[in-house]
């Protein structure tokens, strides 16, 4: 048995340690909204934060986490309000949405550490892959979420 | 170890959908079905007491907006606003059998299908008329309940209202009285002018859902007791499983069994990453296959059978004069090497199937395959199987086709127990149906001016939509298949009918033919299916054909489609606000046009390359003309999806086939544009009242050519393969 904190709430999980923490989120937590997309950290899909930074969780094992604040997708506001979603609103950026939850968590981390991103910093910091095409509301809604934190 | 054989031939014979009598029944359908026996509405709209319509679609949504479409046209005509859509699922029903695929093959392929970019032009009417129909039935309701004149009752915001008293009622308390009427037969629709939601940016439905992780994909389906799994396959086409050695994969803590198949094997685990790790530890003995299978042995394939005779697909005037006649003739050779789909959700699906009953949930393009799949597997009657379409993370065509139900239905049937399989990304890139590769040769005979009098083209590559065929054929013997002509003269002309030219290029005496070429690589739909190697070659050509004759490649777009005002008006638009012949400095322009399922388009590119031949996408103009437009954000969203999927397979990777398998795995080798990537695009929607045409393939065809004409601007190197490789521009 693990302990992992997820969302403020301690779980146990029962896996190995080297399991990917992808997988104990999906699989043994229910918490569907971290998608597989690779399994290699190369799409993004699988993005969460661990200890407020932004990371593929496919690509981190769970006893490298266990001890460490996690927080996904359902944990990051507990009715859709944090500025980045209230941007992606806005915007209405999804089309599949398949990828969105990592576009909105790593875009919520990215504002964490710079409230006022350049198109370059969010070129340099958001390579999640969308195959729908949404990069251009992506970017679009990266600055409205940074005016929105902003109070404006 | 015994190898479960599913012989897939069999299915199709045994399948009711064959003889396209398939009657499913309505037993599947409490959640949306109307209290009460008789009801007038059909069970797929349902109003509950509270108000809320609850609302059952044809169209699996992938991304597209059909859900939020097809209920703001249900919504516009029912007098409801958008929030009180309070559910909607994608339905199985015999009702949503696709009425454009009917139409397109006599009737034969009966299915329900999202594909094709048909939803709209298919459902829209249908379903304000459902909504038209809903709104009469409650206003009767109410007139009987007050005695008062129809005429003096009104729909408001999801009320009836009596003018003359000032009363109303909700429809939440009409429905009951309203579902035992009978429905008008045609009840009035709305004129444009009175329409409050159609035409306007209203918000997407699924959007809450797709922001807190609460969308249901394919992969998200958990049920009591589930198991996992994933497939592995054996990586040469055409091998076949002689056995495995599953002593290591059994020993990977979790996994609970490896069931062999005709060619591949599942791995059941008690979770999907134990699943995984068993199967990377399975060896699959095999036998048989493809080896000898490469890129360069298809390509020179197609070569030698350009020689052959082909199946004509469009004819006019009289080629062979026309072409000895011509001052000049230019031979060109175009290829496309193909593509996965890649969406971003992995092939999954679920399925619990018991001794008597069977349930499969998956990101299904088409419920009706996925009931095959479960008949056929299952043995069981139709009655006794249900199919739930979740949401799809991306679908582009691979969702299409229905191999990915088969391990899930095999695996619950062997275990007992419901199973969700998950694809790993690398199976997904090495098993598709790919965009089949083509060659595409074109002849056109210049007069003295430069202007084509003449076109003799040859298209060499695969037939995809045979796979498709079920009993009775819907494809002409002599290997026509309109899903691979498609783009070249030749809309979407199906056995025995004439290609429809009227509003094509006004090129006077053309031949175009098929030369069905089969390949060892499996071959399907992928956005925008024939068009995308049709469109690359026809309008690339064209680029050439102006260089060679001088003519600017816009002024001789227009000479040749001077006798359709539509395209004039589109291409005149996209010259305007692209600022066509003057480009930024140190930037160059391409075009390209098409009318690919009746969507009139042009984009216009502005590229730079670097001595590297690095090429540099700046800005992307993008004006259409698809008739009535219903929402205007989801039809932008879609021309512009297209587009950045097309400039992913003109400007990233490709799929290459060497020694029987496919060379790439995963997005390390197998590599997707990017947010840094993305260049600025502007999608210009002309104002238009025609029918409206499809959207969700139509953006893609076009950037490929236009980007690579802008790349002969800059670099004078002509691209006739894509992907735009920067070694072939140095």
């Amino acid at each position: 048995m693990i302990t992992l904190e997820v969302n403020r709430i301690p779980y146990k999980v029962d896996v190995t340690p080297g399991t990917p923490l992808l997988w104990a989120l999906r699989d043994h937590l229910k918490l569907h909204g971290t998608k597989y997309g690779c399994g290699i950290e190369q799409c993004g899909a699988c993005t969460v934060h661990v200890n407020g930074r932004a990371v593929r969780s496919c690509g981190i094992t769970v006893g490298e986490v266990a001890g460490k604040k996690i927080t996904t997708i359902e944990g990051l506001s507990p009715d859709s309000t944090h500025p980045v979603q209230k941007a992606w609103i806005e915007v209405d950026v999804p089309q599949c949405g398949y990828c969105q939850s990592g576009m909105i968590m790593a875009t919520a981390a990215l504002l964490e550490r710079n409230a006022n991103p350049s198109d370059q910093d969010i070129d340099r910091t958001v390579t999640n892959i969308c195959r729908c095409g949404t990069y251009n509301q992506v970017r679009e809604a990266i600055h409205r979420a940074a005016q929105i934190k902003e109070g404006a | 170890m015994k190898i479960v054989q599913l012989n897939r031939r069999e299915f199709l014979k045994s399948s009711a959908l064959a003889g396209g009598g398939l009657i499913l029944g309505l037993s599947g359908l409490p959640k949306l079905a109307q209290a009460g026996a008789g009801s007038a509405l059909p069970p797929y709209l349902r109003i509950a007491p509270d108000g809320g319509i609850h609302l059952g679609v044809p169209s699996a949504e992938m991304g597209q907006g059909i859900h939020t479409t097809l209920a703001m046209l249900l919504a516009e005509e029912l007098e409801v606003e958008m929030s009180q859509i309070h559910h909607i699922e994608t339905l199985h029903h015999p009702d949503f059998k696709h009425p454009t695929f009917r139409e397109w093959t006599n009737s034969k392929l009966n299915v329900q299908m999202t594909g094709g970019s048909v939803s709209i032009r298919a459902w829209h009417l249908p379903f304000r008329k459902l909504g038209a129909t809903a709104r009469e039935l409650l206003r009767t309701a109410a007139t009987r309940q007050w005695n008062v004149p129809v005429a003096e009752c009104r729909a408001v915001n999801g009320r009836i209202e009596h003018s003359g008293t000032g009363r109303s009622l909700g429809y939440g308390e009409l429905a009951g009285a309203a579902s035992r009427l009978t429905p008008p037969e045609n009840p009035p629709l709305k004129s444009p002018e009175q329409f409050r939601l159609l035409g306007r940016d209203i918000p997407r439905w699924d959007t809450p859902a797709k922001v807190n992780g609460t969308a249901i994909f394919g992969t998200d389906v958990d049920l009591p007791g589930m198991l996992y799994g994933t497939v592995k396959h054996c990586v040469v086409f055409g091998e076949k499983l002689t056995g495995v050695d599953d002593t290591r994969a059994m020993a990977v803590p979790g996994v609970i069994a490896i069931i062999p198949l005709e060619d591949q094997a599942v791995v059941v685990a008690d979770s999907t990453w134990a699943a995984m790790q068993g199967a990377k530890a399975l060896t699959l003995h095999s036998s048989g296959g493809h080896k000898d299978l490469s890129d360069e042995n298809i390509f020179q394939q197609f070569r030698s059978d350009l020689a052959k005779a082909g199946v004509p697909v469009a004819h006019r005037g009289d080629p062979a004069t026309a072409m000895g006649k011509a001052v000049q003739v230019l031979e060109l050779e175009y290829e496309a090497p193909m593509q996965a789909h890649a969406a971003m959700e992995p092939l999954c699906a679920t399925a619990s199937v018991t001794p008597d009953a069977c349930e499969v949930w998956a990101p299904t393009q088409s419920s009706d395959f996925a009931m095959m799949m479960a008949m056929g597997v299952t043995e069981l009657s139709p009655e006794k199987i249900k199919v739930h379409t979740t949401y799809l993370g991306g679908g582009f065509g691979r969702k299409s086709e229905y191999d990915f139900i088969t391990a899930p239905l095999v695996a619950s049937m062997a275990l007992g127990k419901p199973v969700k399989i998950t694809w790993t990304r690398e199976e997904d890139t090495r098993h598709d149906f790919y965009r089949p590769p083509f060659l595409v040769n074109m002849k056109f005979g210049l007069n003295s001016r430069g202007i084509p009098e003449g076109l003799n083209v040859k298209l060499v590559g695969p037939a995809v939509s045979r796979r498709w065929q079920m009993p009775p054929p819907w494809l002409e013997e002599n290997g026509y298949d309109w899903a691979v002509t498609i783009g070249m003269f030749d809309g979407y002309n199906l056995p025995n009918r004439t290609p429809d030219l009227s509003k094509a290029y006004v090129i006077p005496n053309l031949q175009v033919d098929f030369v069905p070429s089969d390949i060892q690589v499996p071959t399907g739909a992928w956005r925008s299916i024939g068009s995308s190697h049709n469109t690359f070659a026809l309008e690339s050509g064209l680029d050439e054909v102006a260089h060679a004759g001088s003519h600017d490649p816009f002024e001789l777009r227009r000479k040749l489609l001077t006798h359709n005002p539509r395209a004039l008006a589109v291409l005149d638009r996209a010259a305007e606000l692209a600022s066509w012949g003057k480009p930024p400095e140190s930037r160059f322009q391409g075009m390209g046009y098409t009318d690919y399922l009746e969507t009139y388009q042009v984009q216009v590119i502005e590229v730079s390359v670097s001595k590297r031949g690095k090429i540099t996408v700046h800005k992307i103009t993008c004006v259409a003309d698809c008739g009535q437009v219903f929402n205007s954000h989801i039809a932008r969203q879609q021309l512009e999806g297209g587009i950045l999927y097309g400039l992913t397979a003109a400007l990233k990777g490709e799929i290459n086939v060497q020694n029987g398998q496919i060379v790439q795995s995963n997005f390390d080798d197998y590599q997707m544009l990017k947010l840094k990537d993305t260049p600025e695009i502007n999608v210009h929607l002309m104002e238009s009242h025609e029918p409206p045409g499809g959207l969700g393939e139509a953006g893609t065809p076009l950037i490929g050519p236009a980007v690579a004409n802008a790349v002969f601007a800059a670099t004078g190197k002509r691209v006739r393969r894509l992907p735009i490789r920067p070694k072939d521009l140095v």
